[in-house]
């Protein structure tokens, strides 16, 4: 899982200078409470991205840099992280980092922005700025060193095939919803679809900027999905939300998770911290849906890259002919975080299952039988919504 | 009968086999079997592997020489519409089947036929199983062999309706691949085609060449959207290639 493939290029200039060098500015997503695990993430893809290339080694020396390698030349880098950067935004990273080399790790970065940067590059070799875009390109710089990976696709797909409809996440660039910001508000307002959360409260929940989650909520209004009282529109706010449901990673793991180890893995909590869930068909069948899956290989959401990273090496990787359970991260951190106990037992019984409303969007993902169940779906438990 | 092969289906899903049970106990209910999704369910599960199907319940039955059919009969005992008939809250589908002569299949087109002999044959061929639940008490009902399932399959594969085509046809495709792929390893499954009713296995070859194996690739994006396991073109053509060949030998 997670191999970086589509390698078109990489291109090693060996005349560097070896100074290197450490510290530097600190976290730029400090005003955020999911900050160090957003950080974590983007530190894990770099690092898988750069393990997959000869000649290129990317490692965590502290809580926000890494150590990155291009041939023979070795220098410290600051990760910043952003969803998307443009031109104006790389100006204010420059303002706010006068000094050191950076690593921006973002979803999208705009072509002006990445001139910009290499521009700047050229004229301040001692402030040297390099930067995974995660739809194509890992660029390092540092003096003369320059080692650069395109490939088509996101950052950690995997090149094997996924079941159940299931796609890995990748930027979207169209549509009204076009982010985690988008996809945190709009899973946001169907959990609740009758008391609109504020926008504050959903950026606080899901770790972005209120401006991100503002920008979002202003896409869905301007696509009709939400109502003028802040309500949802639905079913069609669920159907949007279902198109870009997509886990940033799936893998299929050899052994079941005992409570100890779920434990141990920081797996197991309150209902509303973060935490492991149960998914699949047997928690859909817990909470009502119609639907007879044979097979007890359970689907279980971790939070992010680093838990399901911690669980993969757990629970021992494994191949989809030969695997126990399936480790996924889930598409928001809400998924985590609105844990539920199912109304019947559904195993591995330790773990809490997740929301119904993360279990439709699951059997939405299957275009027949998964839709079919779903129109027969009318969840029993007055407590919630039918929202698709 | 306790010598009967066992089935455990998942915690929650109890309220089918009420549904099963209160179908059989129905005054005057004729003999049925078990085909369709949930069959195909159960026999993939029996062999290790994850399956999805929805919650009806499609059945096989004898047909009456004097009314009332079994559809009926169900509809007045347990107080619904024959359509869609509902039997303790759980849609059932029943197809009535005949014992069918050569002389009658040739005024037959070759959808019908093949829906006349799978269905009966399937009916025939099936073996009482016990179903159970964790901790609830059994329901013995004949289940469809692997080899009357797809037979039976193919039908609903090779001449759906316009309507089946458009909301089913991945599903359908997926139920017949899983079963090929997970019991025709050894042959056996060709084999026991091969030794139903005439011109079934030609019949069941046609429809598996012409469905998965004249575009695998297309076959096997159209069942990925619907499995719980992935599934390349590779192993659409390693699986149905010597099924037909088996089934033509």
């Amino acid at each position: 899982m997670g191999a970086y493939h589509e390698v078109s290029s990489v291109r090693l200039l060996s005349d560097i200078d070896h100074t290197g060098r450490t510290g530097g500015p600190m976290n730029d997503q400090a005003t955020s409470t999911r900050a160090p695990r957003r950080l974590d993430d983007a530190i894990e893809v770099a690092t898988q991205i750069a393990a997959a290339v000869r000649g290129i080694d990317l490692r965590r020396d502290g809580a926000d840099s890494v150590t990155i390698r291009v041939g023979p030349s070795a220098w410290s880098a600051t990760v910043v992280t952003r969803d998307a950067l443009s031109i104006g935004g790389a100006r204010t990273l420059i303002d706010r980092h006068p000094s050191g080399a950076c690593l921006i790790v973002a979803h999208q970065i705009s072509a002006d922005a990445k001139d910009f940067l290499a521009d700047h590059n050229e004229r301040h070799p001692g402030r040297q700025w390099s930067w995974l875009d995660q739809r194509g390109e890992l660029a390092l710089h540092h003096g003369a060193a320059i080692g650069v990976v395109d490939r088509a696709g996101p950052a950690h797909r995997d090149p094997a095939p996924l079941p159940g409809g299931w796609r890995l996440a990748a930027p979207i660039s169209g549509g009204p919803i076009r982010g985690r910001a988008g996809i945190g508000y709009g899973v946001a307002l169907l959990l609740s679809p009758t008391r609109a959360p504020s926008i504050r409260e959903v950026a606080r929940r899901i770790g972005m900027s209120h401006g991100a989650v503002g920008t979002a909520s202003l896409l869905l209004r301007e696509y009709g999905l939400v109502r003028s009282d802040g309500r949802p529109q639905v079913p069609e706010l669920f159907e949007a939300v279902a198109k870009v449901w997509q886990p940033p990673r799936v893998t299929p793991v050899r052994t079941v998770p005992s409570a100890a180890v779920a434990a141990r893995l920081g797996a197991i909590g309150a209902a509303d911290d973060d935490g492991w869930c149960i998914g699949g068909d047997n928690a859909a069948l817990a909470w009502g849906a119609p639907v007879m899956s044979g097979g007890s290989r359970p689907w279980i959401w971790v939070p992010d890259l680093a838990s399901a990273r911690r669980a993969e090496r757990a629970l021992v990787v494994g191949s989809w002919d030969d695997h126990a359970a399936v480790i996924a991260v889930a598409p928001t951190p809400l998924v985590g975080t609105n844990r539920c106990p199912p109304p019947r037992p559904v195993p591995p019984e330790f773990l809490p299952t997740a929301h119904p409303v993360f279990l439709a969007l699951e059997l939405a993902q299957d275009p027949t039988r998964g839709r079919e169940i779903l129109a027969g779906w009318q969840p029993v438990e007055t407590e919630f919504t039918r929202v698709w | 009968m306790s010598g009967d092969p066992v089935m455990i289906l998942p915690h929650g899903s109890e309220f089918l086999l009420d549904a099963v049970r209160a179908v059989l106990a129905t005054p005057g209910m004729s003999d049925v079997a078990l085909v369709g999704g949930l069959a195909v369910t159960l026999h993939v599960a029996a062999a290790g592997d994850d399956h999805r199907a929805t919650t009806d319940i499609d059945l096989v039955t004898a047909s009456t020489t004097s009314p009332p059919e079994a559809v009926e009969l169900l509809a007045a005992a347990h107080g619904s519409p024959p359509h869609p008939l509902q039997v303790a809250g759980v849609r059932v589908d029943l197809i009535s089947t005949h014992p069918f002569a050569a002389t009658t299949l040739d005024t037959l087109s070759d959808a019908d036929q093949l829906f006349a002999i799978s269905h009966r044959w399937a009916f025939e061929q099936a073996v009482p199983t016990q179903l159970a639940t964790r901790g609830s008490p059994v329901v013995t009902v004949p289940v469809a062999t692997v080899a009357g399932v797809v037979a039976a399959k193919s039908h609903a594969l090779g001449y759906p309706t316009a309507v089946r085509r458009a909301t089913k046809r991945a599903a359908d495709l997926l139920d017949l691949f899983r079963l090929v792929d997970l019991y025709d390893r050894d042959g056996s499954l060709a084999a026991a085609i091969v030794a139903g009713p005439d011109e079934l296995a030609r019949r069941v070859a046609t429809v598996a060449e012409t469905e998965l194996l004249t575009n695998p690739a297309l076959a096997a994006h159209a069942m990925a959207l619907a499995s719980l396991a992935p599934i390349s073109t590779d192993a659409v053509i390693d699986a149905v290639e010597p099924f037909v060949a088996g089934l033509r030998a």
